[in-house]
């Protein structure tokens, strides 16, 4: 807590509660305060000096008032208030002048109320703004009180403050009169919720007022329903009438239900389970007579006393009242039984008040086995095989967690084993890590499913391990190879390369290395890059690749020469496309050179140059190339190109050298639909004089359909 | 096909909820940064995000302005950055390079990092990496489903397929699970659980880990997903490059016990869509239908199938039914269309929501291209006569009809010439295209008639270079229905296509070998081989454990033996009548039946896989059925 403390030491230190949970006050040797609100999150925070202040205080408390912390402390007759900022003095409303110096205060359970003592046996009692006095009361004891407390309980207007001086107790409040009590042994006060707990060396008792529902039932001459209802079943008992007439005075005055909740209520104040018990007797001796009483307040009541009563045996020790029970809730009352390790009752709660598995008894049994893998005196076999046999397969059990807690003890065997039983393998996976157990934390990882965990281990093998080893542990697990492969292509392009070299996979070596040329801006990186890659296909015995690799160098190079030579761009074009440019650009000559070069297929190399030469216009070279020599695709091509690019004139000229069976075709494509018909006709083919007999007009081709026609005719009748 | 009129099938569960989930997560999420803020997006994000809030509902959370995420933002004087992204690798350097860049220059801005559907644990390490982890904060926005349509939703999970299938990552089973986890809790316990497919397998019992773990009280709700049917599917996209294969797993509906059930799921792909999900989702429509005929008791439940590799076939045969051409001519994403000036007939283009609640549309989706004219026509006919009417109208008349009726017709008048003007866009595409002699290969490949004159066909396609994604769907389709190329096929088409597209397709056939969609046939490796050894894998479980997934990946298809077991090319005497299909082949003119549509059909006919052990072998086995806790009794 900062240097100051180790200098000055702690003189005194309160714990207090805020909104922000338990908060921490000291006074150091320095007289100065300092306090954090949340013990949790430790932020230490000194607060301003106390002018003039030579000795410790005589008094102080901590106040909470909206958010703010503040402390309140007494100096002789003095009061101060300390804030983060400033300290001020105060004075309370309505001190008695003459009240003298202040020895003791008191902050009430809710911070709500203070109550200060001065050495004239004066107590002052009022809000803890210090705005408004409640009352005061003069003991007319002058020597200091050993403690002072509010004794109140919530939604209760009554306030009282108890005093304590070594043998005797004084109760006072809003009243002359005061009560006391002598006490027979050195006994230290409690302040709580609802009262407060006074211990002695041998004894324990609660002091609180009585609540309202134990006072209207328990008076003396009391004719409160409830009293009534507790009187009337007791003749009941006995087998009195008066029991009828108990019950009628109730019911004339239509108070039945109000009776029965009296009763119910106050048998939860009752620690005698006797006195519980007659009680509930009573409500529900009571609640017969009403029609449709909801029966959860009566049930729950005796559930919670059932609870209470297990928890107040001494053999257990948690005297806890009812409304301090219900502050709690059964949850936090839980984990108190598991922190003091009485797992079978906290255990036996649950099951009694059916609580769901997850929130109950799985999590009490988890926290047995947490304990269970602490005992060293028992072997890891018998420690897992007991924790397996009471836990099971109860839903909500999370065995990694024991596992920690067993590794964590040191115990790694004992977390293996407990791991084992962990239905889902994801979560096996952070500790294995942690055990430093990185081949299984692998493969259970990809057993889970779970490419992230995947990723998790395999990065983490990655500083672990050195690189020989971490491939090797990858080749074996192909799943885990191929994320981190993923994971290499786009971060790290060179462990990729690495990874494909450790098991020789020269088709991927080669493939990496094509790939990479494209990413090469100079040509000669390129050529490099693919020169790497032949070498890898060759290595592959994949003889294609290596071969469409030595070409694409070849023509890369051809390609770098075009484009010096022309000043236009050639590189990355395909060899089709860098032919097809050649023709356009009418360098038939290189053209030639590259068709017989890269053993072009003639099909291709015809397409090719007859395409490029139409798109170029240059219908003379066609010509001149239809001549050359025979033509691998025929003469349809030459019709179609020349008609695409609507030049009829120079189609016509191919026409009549297509096939015969081509022909009619042609002739249709070029339009001389008379020399069409004579091929169909010469056929003899009916669909081909349908198909020319289909493009027919009637206004200009009449003559040609006539024939056609008659042609038809003929045919049919042979 | 219409179903709202049919009494057997019952309604659809509310999917809207779904939207309207992500649509507030997102708000939320938004809100925890308060004040205005830039808003970056991933590109693949855009869509399905278009569909879930719009730019003014960003702006109402004052989102100022919006970025794409790979475009460096024209310099931004906002405070607060927030990023929506994909849990990618790449995309976090960007993010990391945007931070590191303002601490160079001295700026200090709030990041915030919105994962979609969820953070990956690499991400969250390459920003610690990059130096940047403690400069951002993560969320995640659990966006899994997207409802395309009243019946299909879709995980819109653009990597999938190509990180399970080809990499073999399985980050997105947990994604996939998570979803299942969504949907259970949203419509209760499903009834019934089919599935095959190892991947299929395992996202089933990941959700199942899940919902142990959660002990969600999912108990005693009425299910409203009657059936649940997982299936490893893969799929080809055709804008890939490298097999850039995507596919989410599509999830759609087959029956229910009862028998009738539509489509409805779709954890469907990429941006770029094949095309495939959409027939398989009205077949599964055609399938229910068939059902429903044949007048059974119905239970009102409703199915969900998860499909996810099995079926490649479906995927790289050419569409023709009118939603698989739409979407193969303009791209329909996340259930959305923009039609371009073509179609329109004006200077801009529209943007159409394609759904059920199109009245044009829906009619005629699942139609055949070849009868869908002749419908638009009688549909502007029907149209012309209602305006027609009202002449001789009086004044109350006149009154009734322009209050009630114009809006409607006006609407479908307009619907109307928009689908017209898309027809004739796909007709002037596909005539130029030779698209008649395509289809006559593909049908030839899977019928197995005339192989060379098909690889002739397709060396002629590469030779000329048509179109670098339309050969290399007709390469896969030769090398599945083949069980891979003879070798000399194998070298020379690959040899052919380099030189037409370019050397870079080494990678991309290196790629479609691993996925097992181009492949050659080796010298002594018979179908029978293959077989034993894949059965082989199947018994020997722990070995299988380990070595299934990448052994599943170069598996070689056993396409014929498994279309002659399930008869899914149809054997026709005469034409194949088109307009009232007998079967579900009429999405491939006839040629064809979806395997994984016909897988449904029998699994859910026969309530589990009893009967068929063999197409189980041959597809790899690793199926189960899973009867519901609470399934009651149909």
């Amino acid at each position: 807590m900062g240097n100051e403390v180790l200098q000055n030491h702690v003189l005194e230190a309160k714990v207090f509660h805020t909104e922000y949970g338990t908060g921490v006050a000291i006074l150091t040797g320095a007289h100065r305060f300092s306090l954090t609100t949340n013990i949790d999150d430790l932020k230490l925070r000194r607060m301003p000096e106390v002018p003039g202040l030579q000795k410790p205080p005589s008094c102080w408390a901590v106040l909470s008032q909206d958010r703010v912390t503040i402390i309140l402390l007494a100096v002789g007759q003095d009061l101060y208030l300390l804030d983060n900022t400033s300290c001020s003095v105060v004075t309370p409303p309505g001190m008695s002048p003459s009240a003298g110096a202040y020895l003791q205060m008191a902050v009430s359970f809710n911070y709500r109320c203070l109550a200060l003592f001065t050495d004239t046996g004066y107590i002052w009692m009022g809000l803890a703004t210090l705005k408004e006095k409640l009352c005061e009361f003069n003991s007319s004891i002058r020597s200091p009180p050993k403690q002072m407390v509010w004794c109140m309980r919530p939604q209760s207007r009554q306030r009282a403050v108890v005093v304590a001086w070594d043998r005797q107790l004084m109760v006072v409040g809003n009243s002359t009169e005061c009560i006391q009590f002598v006490l027979d042994e050195d006994s230290y006060l409690v302040p709580e919720l609802d009262g407060v707990r006074i211990l002695s060396r041998t004894s324990h008792e609660f002091l609180h007022e009585i609540p309202e529902a134990s006072q209207e039932i328990f008076k003396i001459a009391s004719m409160a329903p409830g009293a009534l209802l507790l009187e009337a079943q007791k003749e009941y008992e006995k087998e009195s009438q008066k029991a009828d007439e108990y019950l009628r005075e109730i019911k004339d005055q239509k108070l039945l239900p109000e009776a029965v909740s009296q009763c119910i209520e106050a048998a939860g104040y009752e620690h005698e389970p006797d006195t519980q018990k007659s009680l509930l007797r009573a409500a529900s001796f009571g609640k017969c007579f009403i029609d449709k009483f909801p029966a959860e307040s009566f049930v729950h009541m005796c559930q919670d006393l059932r609870v209470l009563n297990a928890i107040r045996d001494y053999q257990i020790g948690i005297p806890l009242t009812f409304t301090q029970y219900k502050r709690l809730t059964i949850e936090v009352l839980l984990d108190r039984l598991v922190l003091r390790r009485l797992y079978p009752l906290a255990i036996r709660i649950c099951e009694y008040l059916r609580l769901s598995e997850i929130q109950g008894v799985s999590r009490i049994l988890a926290h047995w086995a947490c304990y269970k893998v602490q005992q060293k005196d028992k072997s890891d076999e018998e420690v897992a095989h007991a924790i397996n046999q009471k836990l099971g397969d109860t839903p909500g059990i999370s065995y990694s967690e024991i596992a920690a807690r067993a590794y964590d003890c040191g115990r790694t065997e004992l977390a293996i084993k407990l791991l084992e039983y962990e239905p889902r393998s994801g979560e096996q996976v952070p500790l294995l890590l942690k055990m430093k157990r990185s081949k299984l934390a692998l493969s259970k990882a990809i057993e889970s499913g779970d490419t992230d965990l995947v990723y998790t281990v395999v990065l983490l093998l990655k500083n672990e391990l050195n690189r020989g080893t971490f491939f090797m542990t990858l080749q074996n697990q192909p799943v885990a190879l191929s994320l981190y492969r993923q994971f290499c292509k786009h971060q790290e392009r060179e462990t990729l390369k690495d990874l494909y070299n450790q098991d020789d996979n020269h088709q991927e070596l080669g493939n990496f290395h094509v790939h990479s040329s494209y990413s090469e801006k100079r040509i000669e990186g390129r050529v490099g890059a693919l020169q790497n890659a032949l070498d890898e296909y060759y290595k592959a015995k994949n003889e294609f690749a290596a071969k469409a690799t030595e070409d694409q160098i070849k023509l890369l190079r051809l390609q770098r020469h075009l484009q010096e030579d022309f000043d236009k761009p050639y590189l990355d074009l395909s060899l089709h496309d860098t032919v097809s440019n050649l023709i356009l650009d009418g360098h038939h000559k290189r053209a030639e050179q590259l068709y017989r070069e890269f053993k072009i297929p003639d099909k291709r190399y015809w397409w090719l140059k007859i395409s490029a030469l139409a798109n170029r216009g240059d219908w003379e070279e066609m010509e001149k190339f239809s001549k050359s020599k025979k033509s691998p695709i025929g003469y349809l091509p030459f019709v179609e190109i020349s008609v695409k690019h609507h030049n009829r004139y120079e189609a016509k000229k191919y026409a009549p050298r297509v096939t015969p069976e081509q022909r009619v075709k042609a002739f249709v494509l070029v339009g001389d639909l008379d020399q069409a018909a004579d091929a169909a006709i010469e056929h003899k083919n009916e669909t081909e004089m349908n198909f020319v007999l289909s493009k027919c007009t009637a206004s200009t081709d009449a003559a040609v359909a006539e024939k056609l026609n008659r042609a038809r005719a003929q045919l049919l009748k042979k | 096909m219409a179903f709202a009129g049919r009494r057997d099938v019952p309604e659809p569960p509310d999917f809207g909820i779904l939207k309207r989930l992500a649509r507030d997560q997102l708000i939320y999420l938004l809100e925890q940064l308060p004040g205005k803020k830039d808003l970056f997006i991933e590109a693949d994000l855009m869509s399905p995000l278009d569909r879930i809030a719009n730019v003014s509902i960003l702006k109402q959370h004052e989102v100022d302005k919006l970025y794409k995420v790979e475009s460096r933002p024209a310099i931004s004087a906002s405070d607060q950055f927030c990023f929506l992204v994909r849990p990618r690798i790449k995309t976090m350097r960007y993010i990391a390079d945007i931070v590191n860049a303002d601490k160079m220059s001295g700026r200090s801005r709030k990041y915030k990092i919105i994962f979609s559907p969820q953070k990956f644990y690499a991400c969250e390490m390459v920003l610690e990496e990059e130096g940047v982890f403690g400069d951002v904060t993560c969320d995640e926005w659990s966006f899994y489903l997207l409802p395309l349509d009243e019946d299909i939703i879709s995980m819109e999970l653009p990597e999938f397929f190509r990180d399970y299938f080809l990499e073999g990552d399985h980050r997105w089973i947990n994604s996939i699970a998570r979803a299942l986890q969504l949907l259970n809790s949203l419509y209760g316990p499903f009834g019934k659980a089919y599935g095959i497919g190892r991947c299929a397998k395992m996202s089933y019992e990941l959700w199942r880990d899940l919902e142990e773990e959660s002990e969600a009280d999912g108990q005693g709700r009425k299910p409203e997903i009657g059936n649940v049917f997982f299936m490893d599917r893969g799929r080809l996209e055709r804008g890939g490059q490298q097999a850039r294969a995507g596919q989410g797993g599509a999830v759609w509906a087959g029956s229910l016990p009862g028998g009738a059930g539509r489509a409805c799921a779709g954890c469907r792909e990429q941006q770029e869509v094949q095309g495939g999900w959409l027939q398989q989702s009205r077949l599964g429509r055609a399938v229910a239908g068939k059902e429903g005929g044949q007048g059974r008791s119905v239970r009102a439940a409703w199915a969900v199938a998860l499909v996810a590799d099995t079926d490649y076939v479906t995927a790289l045969c050419s569409q023709v039914v009118y939603e698989g051409l739409v979407d193969d001519t303009f791209r329909i994403k996340c259930g959305s269309v923009d039609f371009g000036p073509d179609v329109t007939s004006s200077d801009k283009s529209i943007k159409v929501l394609l759904n059920a609640q199109d009245k044009v549309f829906s009619q005629i989706r699942n139609e055949h291209f070849s009868s869908v004219f002749g419908f638009l026509s009688q549909k502007s006919r029907n149209l012309q006569a209602q305006y027609d009417r009202r002449r001789g109208m009086d004044i109350k008349q006149m009154k009734n009809f322009v209050s009630q009726e114009l809006k409607g017709l006006k609407q479908e008048h307009r619907l109307l010439s928009l689908h017209i003007g898309a027809c004739e866009s796909i007709m002037k595409k596909k005539t130029k295209q030779d698209f008649q002699e395509m289809i006559k290969a593909e049908h030839s490949l899977l019928e197995g008639f005339d192989i060379r004159e098909s690889t002739s066909f397709i060396e002629e396609h590469i030779d000329r270079q048509v179109s670098p994604i339309e050969s290399l769907r007709l390469m896969c389709l030769l090398s599945i229905t083949e069980n891979g190329l003879i070798p000399k096929d194998y070298r020379s088409l690959k040899t052919q296509y380099l030189q037409s597209y370019g050397p870079e397709h080494l990678l991309t056939f290196h790629n479609l070998k691993r996925v097992g969609l181009l492949t050659e046939q080796s010298a002594g490796e018979t179908l029978t081989a293959v077989e034993s050894k894949v059965s082989k894998l199947v018994t020997d479980r722990a070995a299988g454990k380990i070595t299934d997934a990448f052994n599943s990946l170069a598996r070689k298809s056993n396409f014929r033996a498994i279309s002659k077991k399930l008869g899914l090319i149809p054997r026709v005497d005469g034409e194949y009548d088109l307009k009232m299909p007998r079967d579900m082949a009429y999405v491939f003119s006839g040629a064809y039946i979806p395997l994984s549509c016909k897988i449904i059909e029998q699994v859910l006919e026969r309530r589990g896989w009893l009967g068929l052990e063999e197409v189980v072998r041959l597809l790899n086995g690793n199926e189960f059925s899973v009867s519901g806790s609470t399934s009651a009794p149909g």
